[in-house]
């Protein structure tokens, strides 16, 4: 039998069965590629006055994969704008998650709130090759029902922008980058209208914040734990006031949280290419996730939403990390709530240098909350 | 039609190519670990012929 079936008479047949076995092995991890774009389900919540898409301002990106919804708070009284980014970065959970919990509890007595949950939704379709990225992971609502949400990739998919360049230049400032960074969304800031798929999500992005007028925009990202940029605040020189007062806020909620000033050189990213093209005052913050490190032990969704891993452990008793890493971790819980710490104490700040336009608003999840009852009693239920 | 998106399609009808000349491959050789190994180039050039990967 076992002769037959290597036999070169019998190639054949057993071209038929191998073509079938390849057909099934191409359909069945298609279907799990595929699967990838499928868009979790976003719940706007009560003080969500308005849901746009990025094609509303920007109306060749309709039907595209480049477009994103937008959710906006708006108060009763006019006042200051504040701009909140999550998903610039997809697989860095934390941003996308305080961007959600902040649609869906936060509600503005005076001045707006503008949220992308998911800047570059093409990440959100696709993981890192070889690193064995869970591709979902699921949170209870406050209903106990369950919420699930994808964990995608830094770049933009190359299914929708391809090829990557040997190098690449920042076209406003002539900077080069490794070629990827054309797919970067947090490389490419402020965008060229004709540009690349990222580079022209990014000239949309940027032209909301110019004809909405932001005043206060924060960028939330995530770095793994042995990166220095981590537990941080990066502003940009007329941002640098409130950033300071913030830090302080923090600090004096026991929420060590640094800052850095953005680098006039370093280009693209948002928090220098907002701050020089638009009137905002332009920050991004930084929390640490171990599951974006090269220390990682095995990356399945309880290192995701768990945070806790032995190897990082072991590092930080080699002092080879910036942050403090013990058996407990860095849950999602704790970096989505620093995020959302940040958000109020950059709005507190904002509101002590500008009297005259302030965002006043209510339902911000506190840090000491998210961190003790978990994220969970703050997630609405999917209608 | 944008330049890097001609380039796009004209890499997945090239990644078609591939895919097809496996099958032929696979119907043409004797030996099975010929065979054997155009079924696995195939898998991958097929996902990406059809834009899925």
């Amino acid at each position: 039998m076992t002769m037959k079936i290597f036999d070169s008479e019998s190639y054949r047949p057993r071209a038929w069965v191998l073509l079938a076995a390849g057909l099934a092995v191409a359909i069945c991890s298609g279907a799990i590629f595929l699967d990838m774009h499928k868009p979790e389900p976003l719940v706007a919540g009560p003080g969500v006055t308005q849901q746009k898409m990025l094609s509303d301002y920007v109306p060749e990106l309709a039907n595209t994969p480049a477009d994103t919804p937008i959710y906006i708070l708006e108060g009763e009284e006019p006042g200051g704008t504040l701009m909140l980014i999550g998903g610039t970065h997809p697989q860095e959970l934390s941003g996308v998650l305080a961007a959600v919990l902040t649609m869906e509890n936060v509600t503005p007595q005076r001045g707006r709130i503008i949220i992308f949950p998911q800047a570059n939704r093409s990440g959100f379709t696709h993981t890192d090759p070889l690193e064995g990225f869970p591709h979902t992971f699921s949170v209870q609502a406050r209903d106990g029902s369950e919420r699930w949400f994808r964990v995608g990739m830094r770049l933009s998919n190359p299914i929708h922008q391809w090829p990557d360049p040997d190098i690449h230049l920042h076209p406003q400032s002539g900077e080069r980058m490794v070629g990827w960074e054309s797919r970067n969304l947090n490389r490419n800031y402020p965008g060229v209208d004709d540009g690349r798929y990222t580079a022209r999500i990014n000239a949309a992005i940027t032209q909301v914040a110019r004809q909405e007028n932001v005043d206060l925009l924060l960028d939330m990202h995530e770095a793994y734990p042995e990166y220095p940029i981590i537990n941080m605040m990066v502003a940009h020189e007329r941002a640098f006031e409130i950033s300071t007062l913030a830090m302080i806020g923090l600090q004096m909620r026991g929420i060590p949280m640094d800052l850095m000033a953005s680098p006039p050189l370093l280009r693209g990213l948002s928090h220098r290419e907002f701050g020089d093209h638009t009137q905002a005052l332009a920050i991004l913050s930084e929390t640490a996730n171990p599951a974006m490190g090269r220390f990682r032990g095995r990356t399945d969704e309880e290192l995701v939403v768990g945070g806790r891993d032995a190897n990082y452990v072991r590092a930080a008793k080699l002092r080879r990390l910036f942050v403090p890493f013990d058996e407990n971790g860095h849950p999602l819980n704790e970096r989505t709530g620093r995020q959302l710490a940040t958000v109020e104490e950059l709005v507190i700040a904002y509101n002590e240098a500008n009297p005259d336009k302030q965002i006043d608003v209510t339902g911000i999840p506190t840090y000491e909350d998210v961190t003790a009852q978990g994220i969970s009693p703050f997630l609405l239920p999917t209608p | 039609m944008p330049f890097d998106l001609l380039l796009l399609y004209t890499y997945r009808l090239m990644a078609a190519i591939v895919a097809i000349m496996m099958i032929w491959v696979l119907f043409r050789e004797r030996d099975w670990r010929s065979q054997f190994f155009a079924m696995l180039v195939f898998v991958p050039f097929a996902l990406r012929a059809a834009g899925v990967k």
